[in-house]
């Protein structure tokens, strides 16, 4: 009599700890400070949830980064009037712009990512004139193309360079560059 | 074409022998001006204000109280390559940077010297494995006289080098100065079939610059047509790439 009961014991426990495992998995990351506030005012944005230090990260459009960029700027609530800087990430089947933006009156910060699409971005020197040597910092080694900049050059790397050194696919096979081989 | 230079030389040490033999006849010696002229030379390397990075501070720092660079004579650091006899090229120079250093160094007078000061100036340092951006060693840019190794190289190093470099000058005689010259002029030690001409060379000057091309007879290729000569201030040509490629996947192994 007692086998039976040892069996059946234990076939009974195991669906039990199943379900509560399936449903934090589908939830993405929930919308933070900014997310929200931007989703009242009709600009809806992807929520990336908090990064190492905490800061806010949101996904944006293309086509939504300069309405986003002029909300965070002008919004009474937000202030965000200093960009600090901006990235290039390269993530082999897309390029992404990264934007890490600071309010000097909250002290609060966010970071802006783009997917670049087909490698173009809207620059964002019209809203933050800051990110002109930045852009064409992110031109030179990735390869990102900012519309709208006014003067999108190589920053760092000669005028005449072949190619974008920081991509991940960058090969240096310029025959200028022969006599400089290890 | 080299018979040229060589015509030139010799008329040149003719004329200085004749001119001694003539003095020294008349009653005046001219075996100290060797001596005279070395000493006065190498009491006075004026160094050119040239840093690319932190091999910098150190140079500054052996101008400053400290370590004195003053003491040998070399405290005036000019701002302009036409009044310095010396370039220290203290820093990692780039491919950005190579075309300026390498214009620099052309606008220096005669007798002009090159200390490459630190890792990156020698071999390329840190940045000898895999960059994109570094000139591996200045001395593919410009022939260097003493080379100091170190990230960066201490105070004491930098003024080893100049004592050293004091010492080769001490060394050197007026009469060959036309040699000196030729060693001193800007070379690239390239591949076969390349060859680094600065801005305005003549065919003859090509010559000498053909030098570098180790173990190649320069004229005999041009001649045959396997050379190509470009004009332009660093500019590069190869005429063998494939060679150089195959070459390298042996080296590599790939």
């Amino acid at each position: 009599m007692s086998e039976p009961t040892n069996e059946n014991a234990p076939e009974n426990k195991e669906p039990a700890p199943n379900p509560p495992q399936e449903t934090p998995e589908e939830k993405g990351p929930e919308p933070g400070e900014f997310g929200k506030l931007l989703a009242e005012n009709g600009l809806t944005v992807d929520p990336l949830g908090p990064d190492a230090v905490g800061v806010e990260m949101i996904g944006v459009a293309p086509d939504k980064v300069l309405d986003v960029a002029k909300f965070l700027r002008d919004s009474q609530i937000t202030k965000m009037d200093f960009l600090m800087s901006v990235s290039g990430v390269d993530h082999k089947e897309y390029r992404e712009s990264v934007y890490h933006v600071y309010s000097v009156d909250t002290h609060k910060s966010i970071c802006i990512k783009v997917k670049a699409d087909n490698d173009h971005v809207p620059s964002l020197m019209p809203v933050w004139p800051a990110a002109d040597w930045h852009e064409r910092e992110a031109f030179d080694l990735f390869g990102i193309i900012y519309d709208g900049h006014p003067d999108l050059r190589r920053l760092l790397m000669p005028v005449d360079w072949i190619g974008y050194p920081l991509r991940k696919d960058y090969k240096q096979d310029d025959p200028r560059l022969v006599w400089n081989e290890r | 074409m080299s018979n040229v230079a060589e015509a030139d030389q010799t008329q040149e040490n003719k004329i200085f022998t004749t001119l001694q033999n003539l003095l020294e006849s008349n009653g005046i010696i001219c075996s100290s001006v060797d001596l005279l002229y070395n000493w006065a030379r190498s009491n006075s390397i004026w160094p050119m204000t040239f840093a690319t990075s932190c091999c910098g501070i150190e140079m500054m720092s052996t101008s400053a109280s400290n370590f004195d660079i003053s003491r040998f004579g070399s405290e005036v650091f000019r701002a302009t390559p036409r009044q310095s006899d010396l370039v220290i090229t203290a820093g990692t120079i780039t491919h950005k940077m190579a075309p300026a250093l390498v214009r620099l160094y052309e606008q220096m007078p005669e007798p002009k010297y090159v200390i490459a000061m630190g890792a990156c100036t020698v071999t390329g340092g840190m940045y000898e494995d895999r960059t994109y951006s570094v000139v591996r060693g200045v001395d593919r840019l410009i022939p260097v006289d003493v080379y100091v190794p170190g990230c960066p190289p201490r105070p004491e190093a930098l003024l080893d080098a100049l004592m050293l470099l004091q010492k080769k000058m001490r060394k050197e005689s007026i009469k060959d100065r036309r040699q000196r010259a030729e060693l001193h002029k800007p070379k690239v030690r390239l591949g076969p079939g390349e060859v680094l001409l600065p801005l305005g060379t003549t065919d003859e000057e090509f010559v000498r610059w053909g030098v570098q091309a180790e173990g190649y007879n320069v004229t005999e290729m041009q001649k045959n047509g396997e050379l190509e000569l470009v004009r332009g201030n660093c500019k590069f040509r190869h005429e063998r790439a494939d060679e150089r490629e195959r070459a390298r996947k042996q080296r590599t192994g790939a």
